[in-house]
């Protein structure tokens, strides 16, 4: 008789240790599942900002080309802000320097994201008549 | 009387193989996910490298350039190599690249031009269906000629 209960309790143990197992196991695949959600995420997140990056990129460069145009119709210009395109819009700012322009234009990207991608690029730019020279190029994030 | 012997019940064995397929199904559903994003970004990875390749050598074309006439889908500039001339494809499969000294197109992307003062507005687009989903790169930038 207490031959069978210890045997009923070894089998209950067993049990139990399997339920554990189990569960273990189910966390693990879970704790997986949930690795690779994360990293579908940020790759996504990364790819976003990427892209985001290279558009504004452009918009930046767009804002240099077209503060460099209207100084060499306007000396006195200043600058101007979020003038749009397509794809996002830029901020200029120009000012004097001597013999010519230094520009700082900064692009944004319209993205999803609750944070606009944005670059700036700095340049130097020299007018002459109605031609233009840009030099001394840096970007920046 | 049978005894019972160790071992599941028909019961338990059914519940286990159900939470085991349930878990196994997830495990799958989010290794598919992995992969298909990867490759969905991948592509837009290629996309935006042709997108950006496009723009450069229009770009690039439009700052050599003494004049540029943009309407619409066509841009011609006038170079010191002669004539160069971008329109987009009829069949949509690129914009071609069509000068003196031959004729390239940059596959699946789309461009549209559009004269702003003494520049040009550049748009270039290129899309593609992966995995039944369209994706898309825009890219957008206003150049003048006769600067370098």
């Amino acid at each position: 008789m207490i031959w069978t209960a210890s045997l009923c309790r070894g089998i209950a143990d067993r049990r139990g240790s399997t339920l554990v197992a189990a569960l273990a196991l189910v966390f693990l695949i879970f704790a997986v599942v949930t690795v690779c959600l994360a990293r579908i995420a940020s790759i996504y997140a990364e790819a976003g900002r990427q892209r985001g990056q290279t558009s504004a990129l452009y918009l930046a460069e767009a804002g240099i080309q077209k503060a460099a145009h209207r100084l060499t119709q306007n000396a006195s210009y200043a600058g101007e802000k979020q003038t749009r395109l397509p794809t996002g819009y830029f901020d200029v700012k120009a000012t004097r320097t001597g013999a010519g322009y230094a520009i700082a234009s900064t692009g944004y990207a319209d993205s999803p994201l609750a944070r606009h991608p944005k670059r700036t690029v700095r340049a130097t730019v020299t007018v002459t008549g109605s031609a233009f020279a840009i030099a001394d190029w840096r970007e920046n994030r | 009387m049978r005894r019972r012997r160790g071992g599941f019940t028909l019961m338990e064995a059914v519940f286990a193989m159900g939470l085991g397929l349930i878990v196994l199904a997830a495990g799958y559903s989010a290794y598919f996910s992995v992969t298909r994003a990867e490759d969905v970004e991948r592509r837009r990875e290629m996309l935006t490298t042709a997108a950006q390749s496009a723009m450069e050598r229009i770009k690039g074309d439009i700052r050599a350039s003494s004049a540029a006439t943009a309407s619409g889908s066509t841009l011609v500039v006038k170079t010191s190599d002669g004539i160069v001339t971008y329109r987009n494809r009829a069949d949509g499969a690129g914009i071609e690249r069509i000068s003196g000294r031959g004729r390239s197109v940059f596959k699946g992307a789309i461009a549209s031009f559009a004269r702003d003062g003494a520049g040009v507005d550049v748009s270039v687009r290129v899309d593609a269906k992966v995995h039944g989903r369209v994706i898309r790169v825009d890219l957008d930038c206003f150049v003048v000629p006769r600067n370098r």
